[in-house]
């Protein structure tokens, strides 16, 4: 109403115009229904649900779309279907619990449930590729949102499928049990990351780009009986596990950074390099499709006729290298050990397999 | 007669390269060769690279006794384990079997490693492209290109010719990716100024593109993945300057394969300076001429299928040897 025509009111009827101004006005309560509220989901988001036959693997896929809201960090954590709530596992359950890091966050991580398999290895080779001729989920690129899978102790090849499907995912392997480690084995170019109780043996992982070791007590199983006979305190291998549990999230949580997140200076580092400074560097660095900057020569004088690419990368010298920020984050001990090493073959071939751009210098 | 018989079988036309290998086998050495597809290509691209190759569905006898015939299968890429069985249950028991890779690892048609159900392979091959990084064990060979080296260089009075001919426009990949936009805003200003005149080809039989290319100064392959492909090697016979993004290991892998003491004259752009770099080149003839006749010099010296063969005749007796 107009400031006029109120006027007007007052004028006319002084009493119902204080009447019925809005502040004397009662105003009826309005009758809320009780919302019902949802139960809390107790159980994070699956993605997707994966059998295990003996001739196939069938894929069954839940989401259609998948909003990453986590600063690029996306993962997908592969485990056992074992009928059982998910926080009630291993590792699992620290990481739903743990809720100051993004990358742990529901949205973050999506769950793929696999059929529990016991056996250690399920898949040759050859049924591996037919497999993934036949299987459209494996095929249609439908896990591209992710960065990341996740896996503990495993025991079977889903792990190895789900990479495949698409070039830039990265594999995070936690392992504590050596039966897992042994099965590894044969899937070594597929880890990215490996986390591990530091009293593996590892001289069969050596080309694995980043190897994150925890320690345990585990120490005081060794000295268990010594020469006197006498049994120092052994920690019951429950509270090892239990402690190793945290150290394994941990660990998650810098190898997550380590694949996820892309910085914003993502500048080339020195791996190995005789001159003080690359003159042009400041240009390579602000060409984001070249990843590598490479100096080499041939060992011998000239270039000459490989049969194979591994014979042909043996045949030169590296004399300078430069790999971007985020891939030295990526092949840190790898690098480590090439450096200790002063041969950097493996890096090279590794990173060129993972599809690094390396430009010549 | 010829000694040796190898059959060539791939389960689409591979863009028509294992049949220029078997062409080039069958014309230059003491092999004789056949080649066949299982299935041709699907829609818009069916019929364009399988015109000269023997189709399974309508020469089911014929490529049965060319199996059982040959000493030596060839097989591209990968076969359906029906195909495979095919090819199994109707070769001789001594047939030796080759395998050439000619397609990327974690991404489509292939994902893995192509292993058989039942075929051992005698020896895996890859193509001396951006592949043997992915299988890096693998002898390497090149692709061949079956037409002859020729010249047109570019005369000061005309607008440089450019070919563009993607293969389709997906993306998502690591190494099947072909479309740039940035290429096509570089391509189209530099059109709209007059400073090129742009050709798109899409969906033209091999031969024709050849054709075409000849009457170009330009071509461009894709400058996305840091790979070249079989475009780059034609616009080297078609004497044009070749641009794409090849990195250094995938030309690499080519030059150590066919002994060339020379670098690839590619001329490489990506998508940061593709504008820079393609504005340069068409504005200076003389830089155009030189890559031009680099090219031509290129082909005629290093990539002749009559030379390039005997890469694939060598690995056969090696092959054949070894009993």
């Amino acid at each position: 109403m107009s400031f006029g025509k109120k006027l007007n009111k007052l004028k006319r009827d002084p009493q119902k115009f204080f009447k019925d101004m809005k502040i004397f006005k009662k105003v009826e309560p309005k009758k809320v229904e009780p919302k019902k509220v949802e139960p809390k989901k107790v159980e994070p988001s699956v993605i997707a649900k994966v059998n295990i036959f003996d001739h196939d693997l069938e894929v069954t896929h839940f989401k259609k779309k998948v909003i990453n809201s986590s600063l690029g960090y996306s993962t997908l954590f592969i485990t056992a279907d074992s009928g059982d709530y998910l926080i009630n596992k291993r590792v699992i359950g620290e990481i739903i619990r743990n809720k100051d890091f993004i990358a742990l966050r529901e949205k973050s991580i999506y769950y793929i449930l696999e059929k529990d398999f016991r056996e250690y290895g399920i898949y040759d080779n050859s049924k591996i590729f037919n497999i993934f001729l036949r299987n459209k989920i494996l095929r249609s690129n439908l896990f591209s949102e992710f960065r990341n899978i996740v896996v503990h102790n495993p025991s079977t090849e889903t792990f190895v499928f789900f990479r495949n499907t698409n070039p830039f995912l990265k594999t995070i392997c936690m392992v504590d049990s050596q039966e897992s480690l042994n099965f590894l084995k044969n899937h070594v170019k597929s880890i990215d990351v490996l986390i591990i109780l530091e009293y593996f043996d590892l001289s069969e992982f050596n080309s694995v780009p980043r190897i994150i070791k925890i320690e345990t007590d585990i120490v005081h199983f060794k000295v268990k009986k010594n020469k006197y006979g006498l049994k120092p305190f052994v920690n019951t291998y429950s509270q090892i596990i239990d402690s190793a549990d945290k150290k394994f999230v941990n660990a998650l949580k810098i190898a997550l950074i380590d694949t996820s997140y892309k910085k914003d200076f993502n500048l080339f580092l020195p791996i190995v390099c005789h001159t003080d400074n690359l003159p042009n560097i400041d240009e390579y660095n602000k060409d984001m499709t070249i990843q590598g900057l490479v100096k080499y020569r041939y060992k011998s004088k000239n270039k000459i006729k490989h049969n194979n690419f591994m014979a042909m990368i043996d045949n030169i010298i590296i004399e300078e290298l430069y790999l971007r920020d985020n891939l030295y984050s990526l092949y840190k001990d790898l690098i480590l050990l090439s450096t200790y090493k002063n041969n950097y073959k493996a890096l090279l071939i590794r990173t060129l397999e993972d599809g690094v751009n390396y430009e010549a210098i | 007669m010829k000694q040796y018989k190898v059959l060539h079988v791939s389960p689409t036309p591979l863009v028509d390269s294992p049949r220029k290998i078997s062409v080039a086998l069958d014309s230059y050495t003491e092999f004789e060769s056949n080649h066949f597809i299982f299935t041709d290509y699907p829609g818009s691209i069916k019929g364009i690279f399988s015109n000269n190759s023997l189709l399974y569905s309508t020469q089911k006898d014929l490529i049965h006794t060319l199996i059982e015939n040959a000493d030596i299968i060839h097989i591209h890429n990968f076969l359906y384990p029906e195909q495979e069985e095919i090819i199994f249950n109707n070769s001789k028991s001594d047939t030796k079997f080759v395998y050439q890779a000619h397609s990327p690892l974690r991404e489509g048609p292939n994902f893995v490693d192509y292993v058989p159900k039942m075929i051992n392979f005698d020896k895996r091959c890859v193509v001396a492209q951006y592949h043997p990084r992915l299988y890096s064990t693998y002898t390497m060979l090149p692709n061949i290109v079956l037409e002859n080296p020729y010249l047109n260089l570019i005369k000061d009075s005309e607008v440089p010719k450019v070919l563009f001919s993607p293969a389709h426009k997906r993306t998502g990949g690591r190494w099947n990716d072909k479309y740039s936009n940035e290429l096509f805003i570089a391509l189209k200003s530099l059109e709209s100024l007059d400073k090129i005149e742009m050709i798109v080809a899409e969906n033209y039989k091999p031969f024709e593109l050849f054709q075409l290319r000849k009457q170009c100064h330009i071509s461009i392959d894709e400058i996305v993945t840091g790979a070249f492909h079989q475009i780059s090697l034609e616009s080297l016979f078609a004497g044009n300057v070749t641009i794409n993004n090849s990195d250094i290991f995938s030309k690499l892998a080519m030059e150590v394969t066919i002994n060339s003491r020379e670098e690839i004259p590619f001329y490489k752009a990506n998508n940061h300076n593709i504008k820079d770099k393609l504005l340069f080149l068409v504005q200076n003839y003389e830089l155009m001429r030189e890559y031009q006749l680099k090219s031509f010099k290129f082909a005629k010296t290093y990539l002749q299928p009559d030379k390039l063969i005997n890469l694939y005749t060598n690995m056969y007796k090696e092959v054949l040897d070894n009993v």
